[in-house]
């Protein structure tokens, strides 16, 4: 049986705010694909972890949301630090201009916080990718 | 300084405040599936949330633990 109660864990906000967007706007996200034309990449690279089949881990398990969302940048500097962070995640950098009327949501994290989780149907965020540069 | 766990495919699993708690939440994360210890990694990230320093992988984590 589950439990009745549980207490949120250190670290993991008492919310999460979901905003649609409503005008057009520019994250980054790390990928493996090399061009904009590179559709089988780019899909794979825009896919959450439970499309990916993952099991929900830590905040997954309180905000099940963020099991659905991909991981963006706010800037390009930041996006390329993720790759050079962590290479695994991939070696370029899309630009994804989001627009109006997609059904693009993403959050709005603390002030000034560059990370950026980001909800779509991947075939949809694949019609936002306007640039795809080297790490 | 803040750690951010994120999955091989880039997306958010966790931020944690100091590299101790990184290390204890990837440690936990293999505990409860082995198969993912070269899957998920921890970084440190600025005041912005922005990278800015190396990975450690959950299984470099479990690694470091055993040999403490």
């Amino acid at each position: 049986m589950p439990p009745l109660s549980i207490s949120l864990p250190p670290d993991v906000p008492a919310e999460l705010v979901v905003e649609p967007v409503l005008e057009p706007r520019v994250v980054f996200r790390v990928t493996f694909a090399t061009s904009r034309h590179d559709r089988e990449a780019l899909l794979r690279s825009l896919t959450s972890n439970y499309e990916l089949q993952q099991r929900p881990r830590k905040i997954e398990k309180i905000f099940s949301v963020l099991h659905f969302a991909i991981s963006t940048w706010t800037s390009e500097d930041a996006a390329r630090a993720n790759a050079h962070a962590w290479p695994k995640n991939g070696d370029h950098i899309a630009r994804l201009d989001l627009l109006p009327g997609l059904g693009v949501c993403v959050d709005r994290p603390s002030k000034g916080s560059e990370h950026r989780s980001l909800w779509a149907a991947p075939d949809q965020v694949l019609r936002c990718v306007a640039d795809v540069r080297s790490a | 300084m803040t750690y951010g766990i994120f999955s091989s495919a880039g997306n958010l699993i966790a931020w944690c405040d100091s590299e101790d708690a990184a290390l204890q939440a990837l440690r936990e994360l293999v505990d409860e599936e082995p198969e993912a210890a070269d899957e998920i990694a921890a970084f440190p990230v600025t005041e912005t949330g922005r990278p800015c320093g190396e990975a450690i992988l959950a299984s470099a984590a479990v690694r470091h633990a055993t040999a403490a």
